[in-house]
């Protein structure tokens, strides 16, 4: 501390030991400290891309093209439905009964016997297919 | 999206003096993170709060001045720390002003940290620890006592080493005034710790 003449040597030493005790303490911060401080460095270097990154104007033209895909591709997908969808019209509100017993809470029995339905239904097409061919025939 | 990038990887692969500048940056952060914890800590009194203070102070220093030339990250840091600490000491004071009417003062006894209060084990004697102990607990009240500016100064140039010009470029003044405040935080403490300290 040349820097401050007007300080004593008593002083001076106190300033010096008083600057090495409190660089002591830091050198030994606990742990969770450490970790913490450690953590927000990390966060602020984040903000420090490379330079070959971060001044071209590819990253933001690759993002938005990124973007624009997913979108593309979740509007397409849309109308690739593989099971057809039956008509919903005012007269045959199916969907939205399907639907409701769907999202229903106290149907959970009837959710895990789904497949069960499933083939139910066109077997009892078929039989009823049958009973008229035999009354017609 | 793993396609974009390992393309954007081949076509534009970080450049080395990029790299250079981000390890730069890492290892002038780690040196002085602990000292700048311990001078927030110092000022605002409150373990979280001055980690706050250190993080944002590292955020700035990268996202603005960066791109500067290492020598002056030093005291460009201590000169947002400081305004940092400045800054928290203000919304503070409002703080307590306006709790002061609609609540009593909390004595913040279930915020401390139960991992930060687990004994310390790397090694020190009890005696040593004891002494040591003392003579910070009455280093840290001596400094709580300090006007704030006399208390930066001090800190500064004690703790983090700055010359003269530099803890003037991080407080904000003369070299002048930096000389006046150290002088006189020096004089304070040799006061308030008595002759036989430490």
């Amino acid at each position: 501390m040349s820097e401050q003449p007007d300080l004593t040597p008593d002083e001076q030493r106190l300033a010096a030991a008083a600057g090495d005790l409190l660089r002591r303490s830091a050198d030994e911060l606990d742990a969770t400290t450490r970790s913490r401080l450690n953590r927000a460095r990390r966060l602020a270097l984040a903000g420090l891309r490379p330079a070959g990154v971060r001044r071209g104007w590819l990253m933001p033209a690759f993002s938005s093209a990124a973007v624009a895909l997913l979108i593309v591709s979740v509007w397409v997908g849309r109308g690739v439905d593989p099971v057809p969808a039956p008509e919903q019209t005012a007269a045959n509100p199916l969907v939205a009964q399907d639907l409701d017993i769907l999202l229903g809470d106290e149907n959970l029995e009837m959710m895990e016997g789904l497949e069960f339905y499933a083939w139910l239904d066109p077997a009892l097409s078929a039989a009823e297919l049958q009973a008229e061919l035999e009354a017609a025939g | 999206m793993l396609m974009f990038s390992a393309e954007l990887a081949l076509c534009c692969p970080p450049k080395e003096g990029a790299l250079d500048e981000t390890r730069a940056m890492d290892r002038f952060l780690a040196e002085v993170e602990r000292r700048a914890f311990r001078i927030a800590l110092m000022s605002v009194r409150d373990r979280d709060e001055a980690l706050d203070v250190v993080q944002d102070a590292m955020i700035r220093l990268v996202r603005t001045y960066g791109s500067r030339p290492s020598e002056e990250w030093r005291p460009l840091f201590f000169r947002i720390l400081t305004n940092r600490i400045t800054d928290h000491q203000r919304r503070q004071a409002v703080r307590r002003r306006v709790l002061a009417w609609f609540e009593p003062a909390a004595d913040g006894e279930e915020d401390q940290d139960p991992v930060a209060n687990l004994p310390d084990t790397r090694g020190l004697t009890p005696d040593t620890e004891l002494a040591r102990g003392a003579a910070m607990g009455a280093l840290e009240a001596a400094l709580k006592g300090l006007p704030a500016r006399q208390r930066e100064a001090f800190l500064l140039r004690s703790v983090e080493g700055l010359d003269v010009a530099d803890t003037a470029s991080a407080m904000g003044c003369t070299a002048g005034s930096v000389k006046t405040h150290y002088s006189r935080a020096v004089h304070t403490l040799r006061n308030l710790l008595g002759d036989h300290w430490p």
